[in-house]
């Protein structure tokens, strides 16, 4: 175990991921995390002494001091979001011990039980979560914000103003949701803006832009999305282009698409909420019908829309690298490479 | 072509490629040229290595590389591992040479020690001296279309294993390069070679 690790107790597999959940003592959540090794626990020591040492927990909480033993939590079936867990007397070898590595004392050999408490955190709390970890290792550039509260109070807030009008805009025009009433037992999904200043070569200040991104990260695998992955192009692909180019005295064009994303269809049914600070105030939810940046089978639903596209029009895909189209009548050829939503074009006339 | 694209999707025609992927394209009459710089001086500035002395190789030849003498004592900060990861799409995407001595690095990885922590320096100093480097591709005829080398080295690398190298040369700029620790270990130089050329095959 690494020096920055620490005890925590056990609770369930997380719904459709690779994760645990897992109770923090000290602050009295259930998180959930990927990164975890279960251990072997130490000898058990006596219940009489840790009874006493442990009177925060008792005061805080219906937590019940088991004698002698702990008993092992096992996680109950899961059914929609509420879990119960089933205390069951045996030995202490296989289950791991609720301890901070700070403050080892307070709960050595004692398991508060789960069966009073009520899951603390739903999923979207634990969004939440998620986020401030993400903050807290962001790195943030002068140029970017992250979050609207920040943009409220900067000086340049009329024109993020400005550029998340002009997202909505975009958004309403693609058609991205439609507003539902909330089905019962859905946990929306949440959302937040990012804003970023665009510069040019030379540094000056482009425009403002921000973009509305779904949080794909509380999403469940098998529930909001079975597949994830995307072709993307060789590095090895584009200098040969760039060689053939420069013999061939090829013409070269780079397009890139707007709102890439936006234009595929999501065959899921992903639930989200309105977006963060244009609320309607009736409660509605949205239901996605087009990819919206940020969930986790955007890129491989915006490749497949491509990839559909291209060949109505007849352009041919390599089998050795998915992202390049071909398409040539006679001696003019055209080759598209594709990377996401930038295109780079090559072709022997002009007109091409 | 372009009207086809543009007639299913809203585009933004850029003209002439200036940048894909932080590749750096410039186009002249007779020659293309590929560059990093950007994104070099970015890592660069990040590291606090702006405005360092350039060194004439990325990795010193008299250092012998060893494991970490320390032990298994490990590292919990993955700034090593983050800068070499940085460094190899540097060596993947624009820098040949560089990939020697970022493929060396990279095997220490796991407990890191001084002397790697340093060769790492070492090689943004190098960086620095190189950054606006890049690779040409000449419209000129009188170059090959397609022509590769590959090389191995004998039993340099920890526990007796060779290392490969091959590049692929087109329009006389390189397309395709790698270098390697072999997998398997041989028992001669001529051994070592013939693996070198089968892994470029």
């Amino acid at each position: 175990m690494l020096p920055k690790s620490q005890r925590r107790a056990y609770v369930r597999y997380n719904k459709g991921s690779k994760a645990i959940k897992f109770y923090n003592v000290a602050t009295k959540n259930v998180l959930t995390a990927r990164n975890y090794h279960f251990l072997n626990p130490v000898d058990p020591t006596p219940p009489e002494e840790l009874a006493i040492n442990m009177p925060r927990l008792e005061n805080g909480g219906p937590i019940q001091c088991e004698g002698g033993e702990n008993p092992p939590c096992k996680g109950g079936e899961e059914e929609g979001n509420t879990w119960k867990v089933i205390p069951k007397k045996r030995t202490a070898s296989d289950l791991d011990l609720d301890i901070d590595l700070e403050e080892p004392q307070k709960t050595r050999g004692v398991r508060p039980d789960y069966k009073y408490m009520n899951d603390p955190f739903p999923d979207e709390e634990e969004a939440r979560i998620i986020d401030v970890q993400e903050k807290a290792f962001a790195v943030i550039h002068d140029d970017d914000c992250n979050n609207l509260r920040k943009a409220k109070v900067s000086p340049e807030w009329p024109e993020w103003k400005q550029a998340i009008e002009t997202e909505l805009d975009q958004l309403k025009c693609m058609g991205t949701w439609k507003l539902v009433e909330k089905p019962p037992g859905v946990i929306p999904i949440t959302n937040k803006f990012v804003f970023a200043k665009k510069r040019d070569k030379e540094g000056k200040l482009q425009k403002y832009k921000a973009r509305l991104v779904a949080k794909g990260c509380a999403q469940c695998p098998g529930y909001d999305f079975l597949e994830m992955h995307s072709p993307v192009i060789r590095v090895e692909t584009i200098r040969l282009l760039l060689a053939v180019a420069a013999k061939r005295k090829l013409y070269i064009h780079q397009i890139d698409i707007k709102g890439a994303y936006l234009n595929s269809i999501l065959k899921e049914k992903v639930y989200m909420k309105q977006p963060e600070g244009y609320d309607d105030g009736t409660g509605c939810i949205c239901l996605l019908i087009k990819t919206l940046y940020g969930l986790k089978q955007a890129g491989r639903e915006w490749n497949h829309e491509f990839d559909s596209k291209m060949r109505k029009h007849r352009y041919a895909c390599l089998q050795s690298d998915p992202c390049i189209y071909m398409w040539h009548i006679g001696e003019d050829f055209a080759i598209i490479a594709v990377w996401v939503d930038d295109l780079l074009i090559f072709a022997t006339t002009i007109n091409l | 072509m372009r009207t086809d694209v543009a007639k299913e999707w809203k585009v933004t025609d850029l003209g002439e490629p200036q940048k894909i992927i932080g590749i750096e394209i410039t186009r002249s009459p007779e020659c293309i040229t590929i560059s990093l710089s950007k994104y070099i001086k970015s890592i660069l500035h990040k590291e606090g290595h702006e405005h360092c002395n350039p060194v004439s190789t990325p990795l010193d030849p008299n250092v012998q590389l060893v494991p970490n003498p320390d032990g298994e004592i490990r590292n919990c900060s993955n700034s090593f591992a983050r800068l070499l990861g940085e460094l190899q799409y540097v060596a993947n995407t624009m820098q040949p040479d560089i990939s020697y001595a970022v493929n060396r690095l990279a095997s220490y990885t796991a407990n890191p020690s001084l002397q790697h922590t340093t060769a790492l320096k070492c090689m943004l100093r190098y960086l620095s001296g190189t950054r606006s480097l890049g690779i040409i591709y000449k419209a000129d005829n009188k170059y090959p279309n397609f022509i590769g080398y590959t090389d191995a080295s004998y039993a340099n690398a920890d526990k007796r294993k060779s290392i490969l190298g091959y590049v692929f040369i087109a329009s006389s700029g390189a397309i395709t390069w790698s270098s390697k620790k072999q997998v398997t270990k041989a028992l001669s130089l001529t051994e070592a070679e013939y693996i070198a050329m089968s892994e470029a095959a």
